[in-house]
């Protein structure tokens, strides 16, 4: 295929440009889009991903694009992504949500979902109180409707 | 810390085990309604289907010598009773039967209590019959048919 040799350059949104194979930029399903489209002009901007976490999520396609050529040893191939992922994802939590938040737009499914469940598996044992600092949400309960809920659920709560 | 949108929160929480989101009802009333709502439950059920609940026996009842008494007792007052009840079953309205059951209120870890229960068996009785009981249970929770999630997962 002489079309992956093609590059393209991203641009985050703070105009950096990120030279990537056309095989890496597919893996951004909107890019992909875009290119299917004929939208073929070798730069696309990417305006709300910022430098930082366009080149994480470049570094993350680059990596499962080059895995996903290499055929044969898939077993040992798979358990390395495994790990990769992990690696990948253990980061704090700011960072963690600027990746899901650049995954979904992008669209990268793979890392959309590793992000999500790394974020689910670190709020499962989290009381509600922690979640709502991560989520930055607001406890709209008065604390007499909170002390009810907490009462139904109240099982829940035994480790 | 960060403002992410209702999807994405969704998104996550569908892989969130049903415990946890249990509890999670009480981050705010915006995340309690979205946990009753069958458009998320549905899909949660589909997403968190892997981590199916296990069912945990905790051994059998372990009966000190005064739960033995208070059984005694119990059972003298239970004849009694049941001379009384059997007349009251003679004498019942005739109403059409249905399967009974066991509505919940469930404890942290599935006791051979509750389990028994739930698929309206007693305690202690054969592997069969606890399997065709178990069988009859998810029929009549299949989701298909409009069943609880909860219990057949």
């Amino acid at each position: 295929m002489s079309e992956s040799n093609k590059k393209i350059s991203l641009i985050s949104s703070e105009g950096e440009a990120f030279e990537v194979s056309e095989a890496v930029a597919r893996e951004f399903e909107i890019v992909a889009h875009m290119l299917e489209d004929g939208c073929s002009g070798s730069s696309i901007p990417i305006t709300t991903v910022d430098s930082n976490i366009l080149g994480k999520v470049i570094e993350y396609c680059t990596k499962h694009v080059e895995v996903g050529n290499v055929e044969g040893n898939s077993e040992k191939a798979e358990k390395d992504l495994e790990e990769f992922d992990k690696r990948f994802i253990a980061v704090e939590m700011n960072t963690l949500f600027s990746l899901i938040l650049a995954a979904n737009y992008l669209n990268v499914k793979g890392l959309l979902n590793i992000g999500c469940q790394k974020v689910a598996d670190t709020i499962k044992d989290m009381k509600p109180e922690e979640v709502r600092s991560i989520f930055n949400i607001e406890n709209d309960y008065t604390p007499a409707e909170e002390e009810v809920v907490r009462k139904e659920n109240e099982w829940a709560f035994q480790p | 810390m960060s403002h992410l949108p209702m999807d994405i929160v969704e998104e996550i929480l569908f892989r969130v085990p049903a415990i946890s989101l249990k509890r999670l009802g009480s981050t705010c009333k915006r995340w309690k309604s979205l946990f009753k709502d069958h458009r998320f439950t549905d899909k949660h059920f589909l997403k968190a289907a892997k981590q199916s609940l296990v069912l945990r026996f905790s051994g059998y009842t372990q009966a000190t010598p005064m739960v033995a008494g208070a059984a005694v007792a119990a059972a003298a007052i239970a004849g009694r009773y049941g001379i009384h009840s059997w007349q009251a079953f003679k004498a019942r309205p005739i109403v059409p039967r249905m399967r009974m059951f066991y509505e919940g209120g469930f404890q942290a870890a599935l006791t051979r209590r509750e389990a028994a229960l739930i698929l309206g068996v007693r305690e202690r009785v054969v592997a069969e019959k606890v399997k065709e009981a178990h069988r009859r249970v998810m029929v009549a929770n299949h989701p298909d048919a409009g069943g609880s999630h909860y219990l057949a997962s």
